[in-house]
């Protein structure tokens, strides 16, 4: 029995020794004493055997009361040596409070085999020392307001783009609703110079020629046509609205104007009555009275076109052509 | 220049069947002093079968060119002074029961007769004036069951007077459609009146002869209903009553807000019925776009109904048919 203990004892104090020589632990502070804010690095040492598994400690942001950590780095291998292997966790702390601080011991989960166990390292003692302030040789300062930001384009350049972008969308809201009321093109396109109007009669009268309507026996729609031209023309011209005018009302508007001569207010008067017996009375005029109708109009339109007179400038010894208003007869 | 045979024949006719209208109008100008316009009215509406309104304040002869036009011609003529108190069966008559045929009998009214003077027509109420409905439009009379034909011609000539509110009754729009023209009465010129003076105090007033028979006037409608109106006028008849139904499509669009109602299709046809009328008149056998604006406005001032805001800003139907014709174009 006693041999039995005996080996029991021995068994388990190898055991232990073996363990020994596989894990280390350990927790180092760069510096035991440090000014208070400061930045000091605490790096955790472990070295183990290939095959042991460590979980190292998952720590806290605030280590102990007044001991913060700043930041935290994954843990490296920093040697490997046969099947030793050292790997090394490194901790940022840092603390505001003056005096003397303790890191507690720090639990390292180990797996070894189906053996599981917790290995703490040992607490560490460090010092924070605090900054001397003469208050009675230097002068106390308030808060320091918060600084402003350097002005910058780019700050406001969104508001500007979208500010523009809703001053535009306004301006172009109150442009078509203006047009709309006005009842006019959201967009003119400027309109080509209109001829005068004795060209367009003259033009008129011509393409009526070419049509040889009377001689096709279409003799009421040629006197129709031909009354039209003049009518267009006289109210273009004299600005009278004989469109709108019996040919009676017309003849009696135009014996007021003092550039048709009593020649041509005759002959249009003719040339309209004729086209009002045809148009409204079934009359067939002869082929002389048609071709008539058309040569007078011919020669209303001509005398009282606006003439073309040269006026000779003597001062610059240009000629300077003006329109003026009165018959070439 | 040669007419075609047909007008040339209807204007040979015309001057012919239109002999009478100078001696009509000789012998009204023998009573009627100026208002030639009235007497001319007076002669559409004989010749085109239609009732006349004759507006105007009074002392401007509008009853007396009526008794007087009624002079001239050998027909019977009935006079009824529109009263507040009239009722609709002394106008077209009623049923009498009579002792001795121990039944009821028709008492016919005064308004069987060719010519009706309807005097102050506005007068009378509602009631009364729609008892001539019937008989203006279909030229007959319905007493208890039967219906009556009246004599041909039948011619309604009523007056009415502008500036009384009080106590009368302004016509309703379906009896103011039966009447062919309006015609606004005006003052006449001061030498006119003067003559009026003279002839009021000389000791025979002048009294107007029988010169036409009421066949001659049936002969004479004939005739006018023969002149020729070309197509042309009729669309520009059309363009006309359509502006006053439709202003914004002839750039009248001022005057939408301003009419009420347009002109109704009797419009179109007494349009072109006191044109061709107008025309025989002037003893044409044909109708020209300056007939229609003669009568234009005789025929539509009273079948464009005016709105409010037209009243408000003293637009008148008169102003409106102004523009029309300024605006339409003429054929």
């Amino acid at each position: 029995m006693r041999k039995i203990l005996l080996f029991c004892i021995v068994f388990f104090a190898l055991k232990s020794i073996v363990f020994c020589q596989i894990l280390t632990i350990e927790a180092k502070l760069d510096s035991n004493k440090f000014l208070i804010g400061d930045h000091v690095k605490l790096n955790l040492f472990v070295t183990k055997s290939k095959s042991a598994k460590i979980n190292f400690p998952i720590l806290p942001d605030s280590l102990a009361q007044g001991v913060e950590i700043v930041q935290r780095n994954k843990p490296d291998t920093i040697s490997k040596n046969g099947d030793i292997i050292k790997l090394k966790q490194s901790y940022l702390i840092t603390s505001f409070d003056s005096g003397n601080h303790t890191i507690p011991p720090l639990p390292f989960e180990f797996l070894h085999d189906t053996i599981t166990d917790t290995v703490f390292t040992d607490s560490i003692l460090f010092y924070v020392n605090t900054l001397k302030v003469d208050t009675a040789s230097k002068k106390i300062y308030d808060i320091k307001a918060p600084f402003d930001e350097p002005f910058s384009l780019m700050e406001i350049l969104g508001y500007v783009i979208w500010g523009l972008a809703g001053l535009i969308l306004i301006i172009l809201g109150i442009y078509i609703y203006r047009k709309f009321k006005k009842k006019e093109p959201l967009i003119k396109i400027p309109q080509k110079l209109a001829d005068p109007p004795h060209i367009i009669a003259l033009r008129e009268l011509d393409a009526l020629k070419e049509k040889k309507l009377w001689q096709n026996n279409h003799i009421k729609k040629y006197h129709t046509e031909l009354t039209d031209i003049i009518r267009k023309y006289i109210e273009a011209r004299f600005n009278i609205q004989a469109l709108e005018m019996t040919s009676y009302e017309i003849i009696q508007a135009l014996s007021n104007e003092k550039y048709i001569s009593d020649k041509n207010i005759s002959e249009l008067r003719q040339t309209l009555i004729i086209a009002d017996f045809v148009k409204f009375a079934k009359a067939q005029p002869l082929p002389d009275e048609n071709d008539l109708s058309i040569r007078h109009a011919y020669q209303f339109v001509n005398e009282t076109k606006p003439t073309e007179q040269i006026v000779l400038t003597t001062n610059n010894n240009s000629l300077e052509g003006e329109q003026k208003g009165g018959t070439n007869a | 220049m040669s007419i075609t045979v047909d007008i040339k024949e209807l204007n040979e006719r015309i001057q012919r069947e239109s002999a009478f209208v100078d001696l009509i109008s000789m012998e009204m100008n023998k009573v009627i002093v100026g208002q030639k316009h009235l007497i001319e009215s007076l002669m559409i509406s004989l010749l085109s079968n239609g009732h006349i309104l004759l507006e105007g304040v009074p002392g401007l002869a509008k009853t007396l060119a009526i008794t007087t036009l009624a002079n001239t011609i050998d027909a019977k003529f009935s006079r009824i002074q529109f009263t507040p108190d009239l009722l609709p069966a002394d106008l077209i008559g009623t049923m009498i029961y009579s002792q001795k045929k121990e039944s009821f009998i028709v008492k016919k009214g005064p308004i069987f007769s060719n010519f009706i003077l309807a005097d102050e027509i506005n007068r009378s109420p509602a009631k009364v004036q729609s008892a001539l409905l019937e008989a203006m439009q279909e030229r007959q009379v319905t007493i208890g069951e039967q219906s009556y034909k009246l004599d041909d011609p039948f011619m309604v000539l009523a007056t009415q007077n502008p500036i009384e509110q009080e106590g009368t009754y302004p016509l309703p729009e379906a009896q103011l459609d039966r009447f062919m023209l309006k015609v606004i009465i005006t003052y006449p010129k001061k030498e006119e009146e003067q003559l009026i003076v003279r002839q009021n105090l000389s000791k025979i007033f002048p009294f107007a002869c029988s010169v036409l028979k009421t066949t001659d006037i049936i002969k004479a409608r004939d005739v006018v209903k023969d002149v020729y109106i070309d197509e042309k006028i009729e669309r520009y008849i059309l363009d006309i009553v359509f502006a006053t139904r439709f202003p914004q499509d002839y750039n009248l669009a001022k005057f939408t807000s301003m009419i009420n109602y347009g002109g109704s299709p009797r419009a179109s046809i007494y349009l072109a019925m006191a044109a061709k009328a107008f025309a025989f008149i002037k003893r044409r056998g044909y109708v020209i776009p300056e007939d229609v604006r003669a009568i234009c406005h005789d025929v539509l001032r009273h079948r464009i109904g005016l709105t409010y805001e037209a009243e408000a800003e003293n637009i008148t139907t008169t102003d409106i048919v102004n523009e029309i014709l300024n605006t339409v174009e003429v054929p």
